[in-house]
């Protein structure tokens, strides 16, 4: 996965001037909290059911080669094919030989983020094969060549005015000429031109939101039904997947769709999940003859076993970005990968190797509602703390930080000199206060980066082991 | 065998199996896999989906209409193309349906006993109003259940402007497990090739999160229960 986390900080910072950007940040943050919290409040036994969901993942995890096994089993025994894909390379030459063995030349595609993590679509449309996305905001951005800003909401940093800018940009040339200002018109125009590519592709892809390992069945999650018109039009399907994605039985994947929609946008449901199993039957009346799943490694499988085995729990259902300050206030391109906020700055650098992404893992005020409102429990904080040890071990945060931490670590070891530091820093600060002496608002030297956009408050009292002292 | 040559398939499970050996034995997950599988026990199952069937068929509509879909209740097989006619004045839609094969075997007099006007269903086409059968239903969420099989090709549900679904109240069940067991009732658990739920018309959010209806599939999702509730339902346990 190419990624361009080392830019954290410059784009970050064109975030925060950015205002249309900022707006709807803001609107985001909101509303998708607002309505997970009253979603939760409907369903008593919601808590319960994170419990059970984070169990069920562990077992899975636990057991994760027999039950991989036993899914491509059921996958073979229903008339489909499965295929292992070590890396990103092998996942796209994978999807890429099924689609010429077909003479695909249009493909249609609906949100994975497999797919934009292994960069498919590029890799397609090099070979010669159109490839449409068909999820709307997914369609926007490719029409835009940007990435996805938000795992399910990929085009939420735009405003109604840009798409429809986008929209003239490129619909123009095909005959739609009215420049539209209206939702429901954009999308009515969007329909209308998708349909057609939907009616015309020879090869629909799609991820996968669950893998039931009992049955080889496929859970697809959509609100806007691209992804039934994308698996169920053409003559071949084909599912790419990571393969953390399992889930034994119905009996649990229905815990995990009561989960999913409910901490994504505080749906009951999704408008539509599909359960697929396998390519049509003989007689049915529609369905693609050809069934494939891809399952992608790609960094996953060197997770288990690991501090950061807990990350594999994760379905991808953007809670964590949407109760983020960080994210909230940056955007999802800051992070210069396909999965931003919380659950990004994990998962990246896995991906990507930590010399790549540590500013995402850093970027972060541990405030702790991430893990607050994970379905499966994730504890997300704690993993990003791992990530920067991880930095710290390999000598690759600031040499400024770095020589800060050893001093500090070393100064730890020893409380009595400790606590006269402190005391000493404790009076020290007091002489850059402000007239009042409440507030440092001035710093010299290199401290002057830190005051130059805040203030800091100024112990009146000393330390806190002095100020405990006269309490006890 | 030499790590080069093995298979990606090879190298992937290799890889996996090296990093849970700390902690079991394959023989030990494979064991643990099967009882689990063999079980099929229930997680915890909201209450709100155990309640008597008279209350299910109440929050199954209030949940759809909740999204924007829309419920009707009728007594009989018989009453279904009226209802059918009366909607579709209420939302001008011509007269103008096409009837999958699922919903035409249901014993409706759909020919005799209407003025209804019939179009015939091709593949990968589009088409205004689409009626159908389904499955089921599921009333903790107010979602369908409707299958591929051949009398119903489900690409109709997403390709029909508006989707009218006739669902015939015995069918109705409070929690998706009872999908799920009857299913494995009826036919050992032999799955469509798609077997999707349905819970709302076609929607995105992907326009400054305002929700609009009719992005891709149904702009309309009308349901036409057939009976009464039944006294004998138990619900889920």
């Amino acid at each position: 996965m190419q990624v361009t986390s080392d830019q954290f900080v410059k784009v970050s910072d064109k975030a925060l001037h950015d205002s249309k950007l900022q707006a709807s940040m803001s609107f985001l943050g909101m509303g998708l909290s607002l309505r997970r919290k009253l979603a939760k409040e409907g369903l008593a036994e919601f808590d319960t059911l994170r419990d059970e969901a984070r169990d069920i993942k562990d077992h899975v995890l636990q057991n994760l080669d027999v039950y991989l096994q036993s899914f491509e089993e059921k996958v073979e025994a229903s008339g489909g094919h499965v295929h292992w894909a070590s890396n990103a390379g092998e996942a796209r030459d994978i999807v890429l030989t099924i689609c010429q063995g077909v003479g695909a030349r249009t493909v249609t595609k609906s949100k994975s983020m497999v797919t934009e993590e292994i960069e498919l679509v590029p890799h397609l449309e090099a070979h010669g094969i159109q490839t449409v996305e068909t999820d709307l905001g997914e369609y926007i951005i490719q029409l835009r060549n940007e990435k996805p800003s938000h795992i399910i909401a990929p085009a939420i940093h735009l405003n109604k005015n840009q798409i429809a800018e986008t929209f003239f940009e490129h619909h123009s040339k095909i005959g739609f000429n009215e420049k539209l200002t209206e939702r429901a018109d954009l999308v009515a125009e969007a329909r209308q031109i998708l349909r057609e590519k939907f009616l015309a592709a020879d090869v629909g892809i799609s991820g996968a939101n669950f893998l039931v390992a009992d049955s080889g069945t496929i859970v697809l999650v959509t609100n806007e039904g691209n992804a039934e018109l994308t698996t169920g039009l053409p003559d071949t399907h084909i599912v790419v997947t990571g393969i953390e994605k399992i889930v034994p039985t119905f009996e649990d994947v229905s815990t995990f769709v009561r989960l999913l929609a409910r901490s994504a946008v505080g749906m009951e449901i999704s408008s539509y999940t599909s359960f697929i199993t396998g390519p049509r039957r003989r007689d049915d009346r529609d369905g693609p003859t050809n069934f494939h799943i891809v399952l992608v490694d790609n960094g996953r499988s060197d997770m288990l076993g690991t501090e950061f085995q807990d990350m594999l729990r994760c379905i991808r259902c953007s809670a964590c970005l949407n109760h983020c300050p960080v994210y909230l206030s940056v955007g999802g391109h800051a992070y210069g990968s396909v999965y931003s906020g919380p659950m990004g700055a994990v998962l990246t650098p896995q991906l990507s190797g930590i010399d790549k992404a540590g500013h995402l893992p850093n970027a972060s005020t541990f405030c702790g509602r991430c893990e607050e409102v994970c379905p499966v429990r994730i504890p997300l904080p704690k993993l990003m703390r791992h990530w920067r040890e991880k930095e710290f071990e390999k000598h690759l945060a600031p040499s400024a930080l770095r020589r800060g931490i050893i001093v500090w670590g070393w100064l730890n070891r020893f409380p009595l000199l400790y606590r006269v530091a402190i005391a000493f820093a404790a009076r020290f600060m007091h002489l850059f206060g402000s007239t009042k002496g409440e507030w440092m608002t001035n710093l010299p030297g290199i401290a002057s980066g830190w005051t130059r956009h805040r203030d800091m408050k100024v112990s009146r009292s000393g330390s806190f082991m002095s100020q405990w002292k006269k309490r006890t | 065998m030499e790590e080069t040559n093995m298979s990606s398939r090879e190298h992937l499970l290799k890889a996996i199996s090296v990093r849970l050996a700390a902690t079991s034995s394959p023989e030990d997950r494979r064991s643990n896999i099967d009882s689990w599988l063999s079980m099929h026990s229930r997680n915890t199952i909201p209450a709100r989906g155990k309640k008597s069937h008279a209350e299910l068929v109440e929050l199954f509509t209030t949940m759809l209409t909740m999204v924007q879909g829309s419920v009707i209740q009728v007594d009989s097989l018989q009453k279904v193309p009226e209802a059918i006619s009366d909607y579709l004045e209420q939302n001008n839609l011509g007269e103008k349906v096409c009837l999958d094969e699922e919903a035409e075997q249901l014993g409706i007099p759909w020919r005799t006993d209407s003025n209804l006007e019939f179009v015939t269903w091709q593949a990968k086409r589009s088409i205004s109003v689409g009626i159908t059968a389904c499955y089921g239903a599921v009333a903790e969420t107010g979602s369908l259940v409707v299958c591929s099989s051949n009398t119903h090709a489900i690409t109709m549900n997403f390709l029909s402007e508006t989707n009218i679904v006739i669902l015939d109240v015995r069918n109705l069940v409070g929690v998706y497990e009872e999908i799920w067991d009857r299913l494995r009732t009826a036919s050992g658990m032999l799955l469509p090739r798609d077997l999707t739920l349905i819970s709302s018309p076609s929607c995105t959010g992907d326009i400054e999160m305002v929700l609009e209806y009719g992005v891709h599939g149904p702009k309309r999702l009308h349901v036409i229960i057939v009976g009464s509730a039944v006294s004998e339902y138990e619900p889920a346990i």
